[in-house]
């Protein structure tokens, strides 16, 4: 399994394991158990029992203080979800996000919007995360002018250190959007979510409409500013290489729930949890002697996130499946992996699954 | 190692990029004229406007006569003394002429304006609001647009007086349902947009987000319709003067100079009597479409030309 992964990938988050600086260990982000359920509209005339989807089901998790929590998982799993919850587009159907332990709740009040501007987001799609009939500098001005983070002297060099600190030159800001191109607003959005000095930022798919090299760049910058102003991410992606290479911790999601949590590179060097180990075998390899390494392929197709499947969601995909797996719904629990490294899974069948791992390692020894 | 991260970010513009660039260079309005310049026929139509809306405005300077004096002998044939003749009463139809179009235009401007006004007021609040605001606003547009506004108009200009003002208000107010459901659908789109996203967390307050994000990204498809509902205005209020319960003489307007032609002698023995203002009505109409056609085509910026 470590080969599948590039070399230049793998070193970085190592130490990430061991504990931090003790003041890392603070518990800034905490999200307890929240649900997203949409109600679905029916086009019958006469609706029957009215059906949800349920985008995202009761996911908990903590991030501690600058450190970067990856969050993974196929499209329509529910990451972005997560995702918009915590910065407050969308309002959980049920459960808490507490931020520096005090409950975040709407955004009616002013207040209340005030404390969220401690968190920030990025986009996916940097051409539609900017308004196009504004100059870069009315969309770095704009929101430190609203909230007094500055006088409106110090406006103008506030901008032109923001668009430093991103990569931009000073003339940037006399420009509208689309004079740039899609790495250059990437470096905007990021400009304006480092403009009212946020904790957290959320990297919603930050990298994934941008071309490879440009990537690379983006993914370097976010950890630079991590290490200059001691920023926290949460990471959205099904780019398994970006998140690997930014994230310390990884959670993997599956229609709506995290099987699996554990640092960086335990996730990725030993997954623990079945839907991880086909998640992460799916990575294409730049490597042709390896290029008939057995690859786990999931039976079917994500069930229907209407129809939840009773019993562990994942059941009717995954080829460890028992009957317990049927009726029983599990939780996440820890184990230790083949390393002695602990990941939360949520699985019954973690042994089995590991016993097949461990042969298909033997096996993958074999052939090289 | 930062300095040459930030180094790259200088080159990484593609190639599309690279020609947006150039292409970007000139501002969003440069942009415009130039793309509205390339509609032919919208920019023909623009200028025809501008020299009918000039000697329109300054119709006192230019007009010949006094547009309500009586000169000369009723119905006279066109001659070099009253270069489009006389109407029925003995007044100068060039100079009518002239004013009539003052009013007709005047009452098109305002009445649009005010229609946009007012559906774009509607429209954003029940767009960005929805649920049950954005229920009752629409149920209440949708009941506007169903009424025989014809009928309206009629019921309107009796209770008041008719007359200009009140054709520009009555038109007003029964021109907005359009633009209302335009600006709400654009809303509806818009409001989910990253950008508005990111300014909701960035704390920004709802006026803000309403006017500074959202109005502005709905302009173009308000201008654009505005022009359709200036030419309907335009057209209405010819119908209702013809009708005799518009602007009401003496004062001119393309309607009511239309109103000889109900007689069938006028319309066979004195074409001098309807055909200007009539041809007047005809190119005010098609010109404003035209432009609405031209800024539809200027505005949207995926037209690169």
């Amino acid at each position: 399994m470590n080969s599948t992964l590039p070399s230049d990938m793998r070193n970085t988050a190592a130490g990430g394991t061991a504990g931090e600086a003790g003041s890392a260990e603070e518990i800034l982000l905490s999200v307890k158990d929240i649900r997203k359920y949409y109600p679905v509209t029916s086009s019958s005339l006469f609706p029957g029992r009215r059906k949800q989807v349920h985008a995202v089901d009761g996911v908990s998790f903590d991030i501690r203080r600058g450190e970067t929590l990856g969050l993974v998982g196929e499209s329509g799993c529910g990451k972005s979800t997560v995702g918009r919850q915590v910065v407050g587009i969308e309002q959980p159907t049920s459960g808490e996000i507490l931020f520096e332990g005090k409950p975040l709740s709407g955004m009616k009040d002013r207040e209340m919007r005030r404390i969220r501007t401690r968190l920030q987001m990025i986009f996916q799609d940097p051409y539609a995360a900017l308004n196009p009939r504004k100059r870069v500098y009315d969309i770095l001005a704009d929101p430190m002018l609203y909230h007094h983070v500055a006088a409106r002297s110090d406006i103008d060099a506030r901008v032109g250190q923001l668009l430093d600190e991103v990569g931009l030159p000073k003339n940037a800001k006399d420009r509208y959007p689309h004079e740039f191109s899609g790495g250059q607003r990437q470096r905007i959005t990021i400009a304006r979510a480092l403009s009212l000095e946020p904790q957290i930022i959320v990297c919603d798919e930050p990298v994934s409409a941008l071309d490879n090299s440009i990537q690379a760049q983006i993914l370097n910058l976010l950890k630079e500013l991590q290490e200059d102003r001691g920023l926290t991410y949460l990471f959205i992606a099904h780019g398994l290489g970006a998140v690997h290479y930014v994230s310390r911790r990884v959670a993997v999601m599956y229609l709506g729930v995290i099987v699996e949590v554990a640092d960086s590179e335990d996730v990725f060097r030993r997954p623990l949890h079945p839907y991880s180990r086909m998640l992460i075998s799916a990575v294409p390899v730049p490597d042709p002697s390896i290029r008939d390494r057995k690859v786990l392929v999931p039976q079917g197709e994500v069930p229907s996130a209407i129809d939840i499947p009773q019993g562990c969601r994942f059941h009717d995909r995954c080829p460890f499946a028992t009957d317990r797996c049927r009726s029983e719904v599990p939780v996440l629990s820890s184990y230790t992996d083949s390393a002695g490294k602990t990941h939360e899974v949520a699985c019954f069948n973690v042994a089995a699954a590991a016993a097949d791992a461990a042969t298909a390692s033997v096996a993958e020894g074999k052939e090289h | 190692m930062q300095s040459s991260i930030r180094r790259y970010a200088l080159n990484d513009r593609d190639k599309t990029a690279e020609r947006a660039e150039t292409e970007m260079q000139e501002s969003y309005l440069k942009s415009v004229v130039r793309r509205f310049k390339y509609h032919k026929v919208g920019y023909i139509s623009f200028w025809i406007l501008a020299v009918i809306a000039v000697l329109a405005v300054f119709a006192p300077l230019i007009a010949p006569y006094d547009p309500d004096r009586i000169n000369a002998a009723f119905s006279a044939a066109p001659s070099a003394k009253y270069i489009l003749g006389t109407d029925q009463v003995g007044r100068d139809q060039f100079s009518r002429l002239l004013y009539g179009t003052r009013v007709s235009l005047l009452v098109g401007v305002l009445a649009t304006l005010l229609a946009t006004v007012i559906g774009v007021i509607l429209g954003l609040i029940a767009g960005y609001f929805g649920g049950m605001i954005d229920m009752v606003i629409m149920r209440f547009t949708d009941m506007v647009m169903s009424f025989p506004y014809i009928l309206l108009i009629l019921v309107a200009a009796t209770i008041f007086e008719p007359g200009m003002w009140n054709i520009i208000l009555i038109l007003g107010f029964v021109d907005w349902p359009g633009v209302a459901r335009l600006v709400r659908g654009s809303v509806l789109e818009i409001k989910e947009a990253d950008f508005v996203h990111s300014s909701q967390i960035a704390g920004m307050s709802r006026p803000y987000i309403l006017l500074s994000d959202i109005l502005p990204n709905v302009t173009a498809p308000i201008l654009v319709f505005a022009t359709s509902v200036m030419a309907i205005s335009i057209l209405d209020e010819s119908a209702l003067s013809f009708l005799g319960m518009g602007v009401q003489p003496p004062t001119a307007s393309l309607g009511n100079m239309l109103d000889g032609a109900q007689s069938l002698t006028i319309l066979t023995k004195m074409p001098w009597l309807w055909i200007p203002p009539g041809v007047m009505i005809i190119l005010l109409v098609i010109c404003v479409n035209f432009i609405g056609d031209a800024l539809r085509d200027a505005l949207d910026p995926t037209t690169i030309r």
